[in-house]
């Protein structure tokens, strides 16, 4: 078992566990906004793993490739995310921007 | 069995919680686990095409990554303009 081997099952491991957990905290929380978070977390397992094919196959057609959509999907995922959240807000209350009724919280914890 | 096979079932197992949320969550929920949905589907077709040595089958993987995000635009749209 060589050193290529283990890298690779080191990383494509981490990145299937990462998009496990998105997977679950799909369900687990519970407001849109918690849930938008996750598509990042999804992203940066699709990450791991693209690394994880391009130290088995190289920099072949394969490697490039699924480089190439992680990189992708790092890039763009948090468009989309910012797009539902948007229009979220929107759909709840006509206006993403924070309304007069409404006031942040900030917690003091010095 | 190789291990990319494996890899490729485990994250197969995920599709089953967004799936849930989409058919029993809120509209915005749902788009949200659409879009973790879409992103394991990105890497479950780099997994398969590793798993059965098939290389020319990565393209789907490299046309679905954008494809998701222009998805998830159109719906966030839709859901603007629905109230």
């Amino acid at each position: 078992m060589s050193l290529r081997h283990i890298l690779t099952e080191v990383f494509l491991s981490l990145g299937v566990t990462l998009l496990l957990l998105a997977a679950v905290g799909v369900v687990v929380l519970r407001d849109v906004f918690d849930r938008l978070h996750l598509s990042g977390l999804a992203a940066v397992g699709a990450l791991c793993t693209a690394v994880a094919i391009v130290i088995e196959k190289s920099f072949s057609l394969v490697g490039d490739e699924a480089l190439l959509a992680a990189v992708v999907l790092v890039v763009v995922s948090p468009v989309a995310t910012h797009a539902i959240g948007r229009a979220a807000r929107i759909a709840d209350r006509e206006d993403w921007r924070i309304g007069d009724d409404e006031q942040i919280e900030i917690e003091d914890s010095g | 069995m190789n291990v990319w096979l494996a890899a490729s079932l485990v994250l197969a197992v995920g599709f089953v919680p967004c799936l849930w949320v989409c058919l029993r969550g809120d509209l915005p929920s749902a788009l949200a686990a659409l879009s973790v949905a879409s992103v394991l589907t990105v890497v479950l077709l780099m997994t398969l095409t590793v798993a059965f040595s098939r290389p020319p089958f990565i393209e789907l993987a490299v046309v679905l990554a954008p494809m998701s995000m222009i998805g998830s635009l159109a719906f966030a749209r839709f859901l603007e303009r629905r109230r």
